[in-house]
């Protein structure tokens, strides 16, 4: 033991035992101090005196940063991995994940989340290309084509999601505007749109314009006919032409204007004019597997495994997670038109687990539901 | 108040985790940041006074340490190394906004100019103003002295470690550390003095 009997205040305050021992008393350190100053009495205050100067610097300024804050820089962190590791995909911006007591309560809250529509068109029209090539102007803009056969899932920066199908072409920029997100399409795609009704979403295909504040939806809009189809799952999108004075005038307004679409219902563009009703259904997929936009996301005390099956099927995508574990926990919600990283969310909350999206996979972890 | 970390476990975990890392765990990656955040934040926020960019800085190392992985020495402490990092990218981020910080000058901008033991410990009226008091005691440091504070008793770094760390000798440490407590023990003393009077 080091001989501590001419030791300063100062000195003690340095010395690395004498500091454990302060800011956490074990029995043995406790023993042994206590013991030195019956020993040594005439050293009481000098000791009291470096007990104190050790305890003020407990008093060094703190950031004040919440938990939520830190997972959202974590999130941050491997998004933008996600997004250099790629580059010609952006990542995915991953939800705060909080933790939920029950199953029960994310009911809910899903509820009240949700949209989604859908869109097409082939090959690549002029008017894609024009409109891609006015936006790069202003934004850096990521294309993705899809080449594949199945249909390929796109994660937009906001949390959207979008699949596009094949031979389609999407463009969106790598980061949103503060007031509205704007994406380009030629081709097919089904999109489940992030919910914020101070920036709208418009998807431009076309000459139409497709807008809406959160919804799940198709548009097509293959170059060859000129014609474009929007059809909606839920929610509510409004359709007008770009490019003419209306058009401006609904594509600034905060409300849906233009021609409104509900549920079910859907719009076709045709010789520069926006028709309600069906469309002529020559471009339909014949696939039997199916469509997402057909799909039901209702569960009731459904296990964790068959959700994933089944979200790995809409969304062509393989998800990662330990079967032995958390295979069999049941859940209760009501997915169905918030985009896969919100239905992710959703779902990890109420099996009390984690996601992450990377490589083009989901790895979930968490430690199963007792 | 965070209180202080002694996580000696900490320590063999993450050689283990650095390891996974280099060799291409996104997941170790997590688990570092897990580990370290929040002491680097505290850290970052006492150098630069300002949380915003101290959580960029410190997203910024870790998607360096990932994409910059193939580089990274096996071979280091690693703390110590987030650490370096941490500053090295504050500190040119600082340069940049002329930012006064710890290390860069010795400013006494922060210092209250009438911060005199006698003013500060006269109105000791209530818990958190003697609280908020007891922490401007520690603003009548320089800000290198500061820093050396903050290495030593929150971040338990050694002095040879934190020499390294801030580019200085030893000795100058060591006298910085040592002439630091001695000006917080005379207003510790006046503190003791107030306290007892007022009882």
């Amino acid at each position: 033991m080091q001989d501590y009997t001419n030791y300063t205040p100062e000195d003690f305050a340095q010395d690395d035992d004498f500091i454990q021992w302060v800011k956490s008393p074990e029995i043995e350190r406790e023993t042994f101090w206590q013991n030195w100053q019956e020993t040594y009495p005439f050293k009481r205050n000098d000791i009291e005196l470096a007990r104190q100067l050790v305890l003020l610097t407990r008093h060094l300024p703190e950031p004040n940063v919440s938990g939520e804050e830190i997972r959202a820089m974590k999130s941050e962190v491997f998004r933008k991995i996600e997004e250099l590791d790629t580059p010609e995909e952006t990542g995915f911006r991953q939800l705060p994940v909080w933790r939920w007591a029950s199953a029960a309560a994310v009911t809910g809250v899903l509820l009240l989340a949700g949209w989604y529509m859908f869109l097409y068109q082939s090959g690549t029209s002029p008017v894609y290309q024009e409109m891609v090539s006015k936006a790069s102007e202003e934004y850096k803009l990521i294309e993705i084509e899809n080449s594949d056969h199945s249909p390929k899932l796109i994660n937009l920066p906001d949390g959207s999601s979008v699949l596009l199908k094949k031979g389609s072409r999407l463009s969106y920029p790598n980061h949103f505007k503060k007031e509205l997100r704007e994406i380009y399409l030629t081709g097919e795609g089904f999109f489940e749109v992030a919910k914020d009704p101070e920036r709208p979403f418009y998807v431009f295909a076309n000459e139409m314009v497709t807008k809406v504040l959160g919804t799940s939806f198709t548009v097509k809009a293959y170059s060859e006919d000129k014609q474009v189809f929007v059809k909606v799952k839920t929610g509510k999108v409004s359709v007008f032409q770009s490019g003419t004075v209306e058009g401006k005038e609904n594509f600034n307004t905060k409300e849906l204007r233009g021609l409104v679409l509900n549920p079910n219902q859907e719009a076709t563009f045709e010789e520069g004019k926006v028709v309600a009703g069906k469309q002529q259904d020559k471009k339909q997929d014949t696939a039997t597997d199916p469509q997402i936009q057909d799909m039901m996301f209702e569960y009731e005390e459904v296990t964790v495994g068959e959700i994933f099956a089944q979200l790995e099927k809409a969304y062509r995508i393989r998800i990662v997670y330990d079967k032995t574990v958390m295979e069999k926990c049941p859940v209760t919600a009501s997915l169905t038109d918030e985009p896969l990283s919100s239905k992710l969310s959703l779902i990890c909350k109420a099996v009390r687990s984690d996601y992450e999206i990377s490589n083009g996979e989901v790895i979930i972890r968490g430690r199963g539901c007792d | 108040m965070s209180g202080y970390r002694y996580n000696n476990e900490k320590i063999n975990d993450d050689r283990i985790l650095w390891a996974e890392l280099i060799g291409g765990d996104k997941a170790a990656l997590g688990q570092l940041f897990d580990l370290y955040v929040s002491e680097l934040l505290s850290y970052g926020y006492r150098i630069c006074r300002d949380t915003e960019l101290a959580k960029d800085a410190i997203q910024d190392v870790f998607i360096d340490l990932w994409m910059y992985r193939s580089n990274l020495s096996k071979d280091v402490q690693v703390k110590y190394y987030l650490y370096r990092c941490l500053r090295n990218a504050l500190l040119k981020q600082i340069d940049n906004a002329q930012v006064s910080a710890f290390g860069i000058q010795e400013a006494d901008s922060l210092e209250d100019p009438d911060a005199s033991p006698e003013s500060q410990w006269l109105a000791t009226e209530s818990d958190t103003r003697r609280h908020s008091q007891i922490a401007r005691v520690l603003e009548n440091l320089s800000d290198r002295e500061k820093e050396v504070i903050s290495l030593k008793y929150y971040s338990d770094m050694k002095i040879r470690q934190i020499a390294s760390l801030l580019n200085l000798k030893e000795q100058t440490v060591a006298n910085t550390l040592q002439n630091a407590l001695v000006k917080l023990r005379k207003h510790l003393v006046y503190l003791l003095v107030m306290l007892l009077s007022s009882y």
